[in-house]
Parts: structure tokens; sequence; C-alpha cells
């Protein structure tokens, strides 16, 4: 009985741990996910940066660069190119913090991104600069 | 002064808390009843010391009182009346008063209500629980030492003409940020009473059914606060925030999701303890939990854990709060350990086929959901702490049990409400859902006639037109018996709450589901047409006073109304806030959000979303509010409850019409 219990719970467990694995994307900063590449692939995830000085919209596609940390001049390290499937949000704008979802493209020269989510300069949450929380959509 | 004035009254409440836990505490332990009667009053002072402080602080804020900290980081002269009346719980500091406060008011009613009973050993309990936890709470502001003191000096000298940042744009933006939060409050903190009951039976070892029947109304109305307060959220996050949606499974919405869906299981799992002595352990783990979850919930969004759990070692008040959790957790399950022989179960259950069968379900499932959720908001909090990864867990796992869980129990709110108690047949159980079953098949006809598609959705429907085919079964019958009273009690203002669930998933759904959503740019006197709707951008506005600064478009929908979509600056922030303007009808919102300022062409871009049924969600809070003030309706007069453990009577239990009613199916 307590055996059957134990099995049932375990093989729950495993479902929830699985489940979770595939929900969850990883967050990297810009200079991170520049300093991963090797290991992310073309796995989805999470990168943050600020907005450059560089926006273009191609049709659908928009064109720009991000960079973190922004205290540094503008490095290989520190800035990706991003090429983001869509319209971006409200309010898009250089010098915006975003956190973009995607992924690196198969040849690792630009990040191919279809959702920007916009920090919400002031909230609730106390300041933390190594990391920019996203908000809603 | 006011700072003064203020600081006295939290060492007031704290002072007048210890002093009613030391009086109670040594009344109970000598069984001194002229302690009991006298630590009781001491509720009397800590209310008096929370009111000074709220009153403090609000004079502080309107009178620009910009020597104390909180009101020149938060407040500003220019802020406007009922905003800066609500700023009090727009940061920290100020939503602890709140807290405290709303903790002081539940303090006073439960000693005005078992007045007469100030030396039952029970009620001293309670009230020694209800004392802790506010100790917590004023120890959380105690000037200098606590982690929130809300009355902390400026730091510098005010230069003449000062004038403070203000609170934060998007929560000065929209005039329900005055209703949201005391809403919310009003639910978290009510759980403490029946939390400090289910305490006091178990130290008291009166475990039998007398403290939940002395509790249920308490029990209700935190809940229904709680659900008034979660819907008031979404309503906010929905007019204010532009990406038309009302609920995107942040952390914070979690937060006040998790108390809520405990509760809930609870409000259900308790009638069958009542009516048949059962499940009393879980009963109490789940009151325990709901209490607990408040407080986590304070803690994951007050610590700035969220942000990283690097943040949450910086500030102090993290650690306070979670320490506060783990005593709630532990004291709980060392209690429920302690009494455990005296909590097994008379009965069992008889069937699956049963209304506690029913009810054993649905609490599965809603611990399930609590459990899921609770799971992917700390879950990145875990993985940081274990090895410094981040990450985050997104939409597709709560969705998921969303839909499943969601459905699951809209299936149980079908079914549920016609079963009996112990056992029946398939043939009743078929003969009492054939009509509920109808109202089911016609809601899928009618959504598919109107073009809705998908198997997720019409799923929703058919259940959703199923449950609420079953609570009209039940108002009707009871009405048809008792006429007015047929709509009150438990069961039957139970079933209006049903109907509102129903009501407001239909209105989540289709409004998610089937919205439309375009981008556009749009130049003077242009018109077009989406989904049936015509829209005509009129031309640009601007207009600016102390506050903000803002530039609109002004947009005729359907030849009719004029609606104008902003974005407003203010002062003490550089970015632009997005004001969503939204023509609300019965079929369909008309979501307007403007994402540029008018150029040199006069030109926008504007997004516009056509949501199917939104206004319903809000329609169906409203009815889980009207019903469950129908369910908390006092009855006919009920009997003192018994002081010791004793078997419910079964003519205290007369919310139940199936029995006498088996001859009418």
């Amino acid at each position: 009985m307590y055996g059957v219990l134990a099995v049932i719970i375990l093989a729950i467990g495993f479902v929830l741990f699985q489940g979770l694995n595939n929900a969850a994307l990883y967050y990297r900063n810009a200079d991170e996910a520049i300093h991963d590449k090797a290991s992310l692939g073309t796995r989805r995830f999470r990168v943050q940066g600020t907005v450059q000085r560089d926006v273009n919209q191609v049709g659908q596609e928009v064109d720009f660069t991000i960079q973190f940390p922004t205290d540094r001049p503008a490095s290989a390290a520190n800035t990706i190119h991003v090429k983001h499937q869509g319209d971006p949000p409200d309010l898009f704008q250089p010098g915006l913090p975003v956190v973009l979802e995607g992924h690196w493209s198969t040849d690792g020269s630009f990040f191919a991104s279809d959702r920007i989510l916009v920090k919400h300069s002031a909230d609730y949450k106390a300041s933390n600069p190594d990391h920019v929380a996203s908000n809603a959509p | 002064m006011s700072a003064a004035l203020g600081s006295a009254g939290i060492i007031l409440g704290f002072v007048a808390s210890l002093g009613g836990i030391a009086t109670l505490a040594v009344g109970l332990a000598r069984g001194r009843k002229r302690l009991l009667v006298a630590g009781r009053t001491y509720v009397w002072l800590v209310a008096a010391g929370a009111v000074v402080t709220f009153a403090a602080m609000e004079y502080a804020l309107l009178s620009h009182d910009f020597s104390v900290a909180f009101v020149a980081n938060n407040s500003s002269r220019h802020t406007p009346f009922p905003f800066n009346v609500a700023t009090l719980w727009s940061a920290l500091e100020g939503s602890i008063i709140l807290w405290a406060t709303v903790l002081s008011g539940y303090l006073v009613v439960t000693a005005l209500k078992f007045r007469s009973r100030a030396t039952d050993p029970l009620v001293g309990w309670a009230t020694l629980t209800m004392l802790a936890v506010s100790l917590f709470f004023f120890g959380l502001m105690l000037p200098n030492i606590g982690p929130a003191d809300p009355f902390k000096a400026t730091g510098f000298a005010i230069p003449p003409g000062f004038d403070g940042p203000g609170p934060n744009a998007l929560l000065q933006n929209h005039i329900l940020m005055a209703f949201h939060p005391p809403m919310l409050y009003l639910g978290y903190v009510g759980f403490t009473v029946p939390f400090a009951f289910a305490i006091a039976a178990l130290v008291t070892g009166r475990l039998g059914e007398g403290w939940l029947l002395e509790t249920r109304r308490w029990t209700l109305f935190a809940w229904g606060f709680l659900s008034i307060g979660i819907v008031l959220g979404a309503w906010w996050s929905y007019e204010v925030l532009g990406w038309g949606g009302a609920w995107a499974w942040d952390p914070v919405e979690n937060a006040s999701f998790l108390p809520w869906l405990t509760g809930t299981a609870y409000l259900h799992s308790v009638m069958v303890q009542e009516r048949r002595g059962m499940l009393r352990v879980w009963n109490l783990t789940l009151l325990c939990a709901t209490f607990a979850l408040t407080i986590l919930g304070t803690f994951l969004t007050r610590s700035g854990v969220l942000d990283s759990v690097h943040a949450f070692t910086e500030s102090g008040i993290g650690v306070w709060v979670l320490s506060f959790f783990a005593v709630i957790v532990l004291v709980t399950i060392g209690l429920i350990g302690w009494r455990g022989d005296r909590l097994r179960a008379p009965g069992r259950i008889d069937s699956p086929l049963s209304r506690e069968g029913a009810f054993l379900f649905n609490n599965l499932f809603f611990a399930v959901f609590a459990f899921a959720v609770l799971l992917g908001t700390v879950w990145p909090l875990i993985v940081e702490a274990v090895n410094g990864e981040r990450l985050s867990v997104g939409r597709p796992w709560f969705d998921f049990f969303g839909m499943v869980l969601g459905l699951g129990l809209l299936l149980l709110m079908a079914v549920a409400p016609v079963l009996p108690w112990r056992k029946t047949t398939t043939e009743t159980l078929a003969k009492r859902l054939q009509w509920p079953a109808w109202t089911g098949v016609t809601a899928i006809v009618f959504a598919v006639l109107v073009h809705a598609r998908g198997l997720a959705p019409l799923a929703a429907f058919g259940l959703g037109g199923f449950a609420a085919g079953a609570a009209v079964r039940q108002v009707a019958l009871a009405t048809r018996r008792q006429g007015w009273r047929g709509l009150v009690g438990r069961t039957n203002g139970g079933m209006i709450v049903h109907l509102g669930v129903v009501v407001l998933v239909v209105g989540y759904i289709a409004s998610t589901t089937f919205q439309t959503s375009r981008e556009v740019r749009l130049t003077p006197n242009q018109t077009i047409t989406i989904e049936g709707h015509t829209l005509q951008y009129l031309g640009s506005e601007s207009d600016s006073n102390a506050t903000r600064t803002s530039v609109g478009a002004r947009i005729r929908v359907d030849g009719g109304k004029t609606y104008a979509p902003q974005l407003r600056r203010f002062p003490n922030n550089a970015q632009a806030i997005g004001t969503p303007s939204v023509r609300t009808g019965l079929v369909d919102d008309v979501y307007l959000s403007l994402l540029t300022a008018p150029d040199d062409s006069n030109a926008v871009n504007l997004r516009i979303i056509i949501e199917p049924l939104a206004v319903w969600m809000w329609i169906g809070g409203a009815v889980i509010a009207f019903g469950t003030l129908l369910a908390a309706w006092p009855g006919r007069r009920r009997d003192p409850t018994d002081p010791v453990s004793a078997p419910v009577r079964t003519e205290r239990l007369r919310d139940e019409p199936e029995r006498p009613l088996a001859g009418v199916d």
C-alpha cells in the first residue's frame, strides 16, 4: 500500500520536474549570453540588456542591438545583435531596458527574438542593478 | 509632529499586543477568569495604536510633511487628493500600516462578537493568537528597530519649495488603486480569525466541530474580500497596463491566488467535517496553509526576493517575514502532530459517488493547483539559491494547470451540487443531471454558432453551461420550497458564487482566446474597420497640468462616442506611461492603446484589441461578491454553539435541501 503510494508520488514528482524544466526559461545578461553562447546552442532563453541607438524596422522585422552592462564601452563581449520578429511593444525606443525571449541563430551571429518584455521603470520591487525584472508582456 | 504621533501609535500597538498576550497567557495558564476578561481590553489599545498610526501617516501625506522619509519618497504636492490618500498603501512601510490597521479592526470585531464568552479558553487562545500576529506586524514598524519603520526621518533639511516624486506613475493612473489593496488586505488579514480559532482548538483540545461553526462566516467574508481584491487587481491591470490582458501569472498575482485556492478548498471540505466529522487534519492543514500563504505572499512581494535571491538579504524585512512564516508552519505542524490522536475521524467515506466524494475530488484539484502554482512561483528562487542559475517559469506551465484543473473543477461544479450525501445510484444522478446537461449542450451549440472554435474553449463553455445549469437547478428548487430564503444560506449563496465563477471563466476564456489584436498607423480622419467596428481617428490632443503631461489620440468608435488613449508623463518618471482607453460593451470591448505620440503629420501608431465578453469577467466578480453575501446571510436564529466538542446535530445543517426534496426529483 505505502509502496504503491510512494511510486505514485515519485512518478508525479518526476512528471512535475520534467514539466518545470521544459517550462523554465534560462535568464542571461547580454554579456553572459555571449560568454555562454556555446553551451546555450539554439536553446530558448531570456536575455536582458538596454536597447542601443540603431533601431531599424524592416517590414515585420526589427533590427537593433542591446548592451549589458552599459557602464562600459560597447564591445563584442557585451553587445548583441538582435533580429526581432513581430511588432515591438509600446514605447520601444533606444535606452529602454528590455528582456528578450528567443534563441541564438544557428551560426551564432545574431539573437533571434520573438518576444520583448519591457521593464516598467519603477515598481514595487526593490531595485537590483543586476537584474531587470520583467513585467507583464 | 505627525512622525512623533505615528511612532507613539506604533509603540502603543506593540506594547498593548505584548500586554494582552502576557495577561491572557497568565490567565489561561492559571485559569484566572479575571485576567482573561482584562486581557481582552488590550484589544482596544491595539486598535487605538493602529488608528493613531494610520491617521498620523494620512495627515503627514495630506499636509505634505516631507520630513517623513515615506512622504518624501512616495508623495508629491501635486498628487490629487484620492491618490494621496491611497499613497499610504503604494509602498512597503505604508502597506504594513494598512495590514496592522485591518488586523486591529478584526481584533475589535472578534472581541465584540465574543464579549459574552471572554472567559472561554477557546476565545482566550484565539485572541492571544491574533495578538501575537499583531505583535509581529507592529514589530516590523517599530521606530529604529523594525525593518519597515514608516516614520523614519528624511535625514536632510527640507529646502523650501521641495517636492517629492509622488507615487509610482502606474499607481496614480487609475482610481481602482484606491480600492484594490484595501479589499485584498481585508481578505488576507481576515484569514487570521479562523486561523486563530484553529490554533485555539488545537491548544485547548476542543477539536470537535464547534470552532468551525464559530468561524464559518469569518472565513466566508475573508474569502469574499480576497476574491473581490483579486478581481479588482485584474481589472486594474486590464485598464492600466495596456497589453489588454487581466492576468499574467506574475508572481505578485500568484501570491494572492495561492491563499485563494487553499481557502476555496477549505470552504468546501469544511462541509464534510461539519456533516460527517471527517477530514479534521486536512481542514486544519488547509486553513493554516491559507494563513501561512498570505504571509508567504507578503514575503514574495515585499522582500525584493523576486528580483533576485541576492536582493533578499539586502532588505531587512524579508528575513523577518520568512522567519514568521517558518514559525507559523512549525507551530501548526507541531500542534497537529501533538493532537493527532484526537483528530481521528469517526466515520469514513461510503462511496465516491456522493457529495463528500465530490468534495474530496474538489480538494485534490485545488491542492494540486495550489502546489503547481507555488512550485512555478518559487522554482526560480530555489534554483538561483542552489546553483546561481537564473531562470523564469513561463506562462505555459501555469496555463496548462489552469486549463486541466479548471476544466475538472467546472465538471465538479456541475455534478457535486446534485449529489446527495453518503451515496447515490447512477440512475438518480442521471435524472438530476438531465437538464443541467442540456444547458451545457446548448452552451456548446451556441458557442459554435457564434464561430467559437477550439477543443479546450468549447469544452470550457460546455462544462460552464453544465455547471451553471446545476447551480440554477439548485436555487430554483430551493426558492420553490422556501421562497426568498431559498436564495440565502451557504448552499444557495454558494450556487450564486458558482454562477459568478462560470461567468468570470467564460469572460476570461472568450477575451483571451478569441481576441483580435492589430497595430495600425493612422493619419487624421482616416477610418478603419476591425471585426465589425469602425474606428475613426479624429486628431490628437494634449494637455498638461502640474501632475502630468499627456498626449492622446481622439478615436471615434462606431460613429458614436470618442475615446482618447493617451501617453502620460509624470515628473518623477522619464518613461511615458501608456493609458489605454476601453469602449466597454456587453458583447465585446474595443481596447485602444496609443503606441507613439503624434508625429509631425499628426499620425499615430495605435494598438487595437477587440476582446469578446471581457466585461463579463468583472460582472462575474460582482456576482461572486453578491453570492458570498447571500451565503453569509444569517438564517434563522442558530443555537449557541456548545463550548465542548459535540457531534453536530442534524437540525443545524438546514441548508441541505436535497433530502426533503428527494420525492420531487
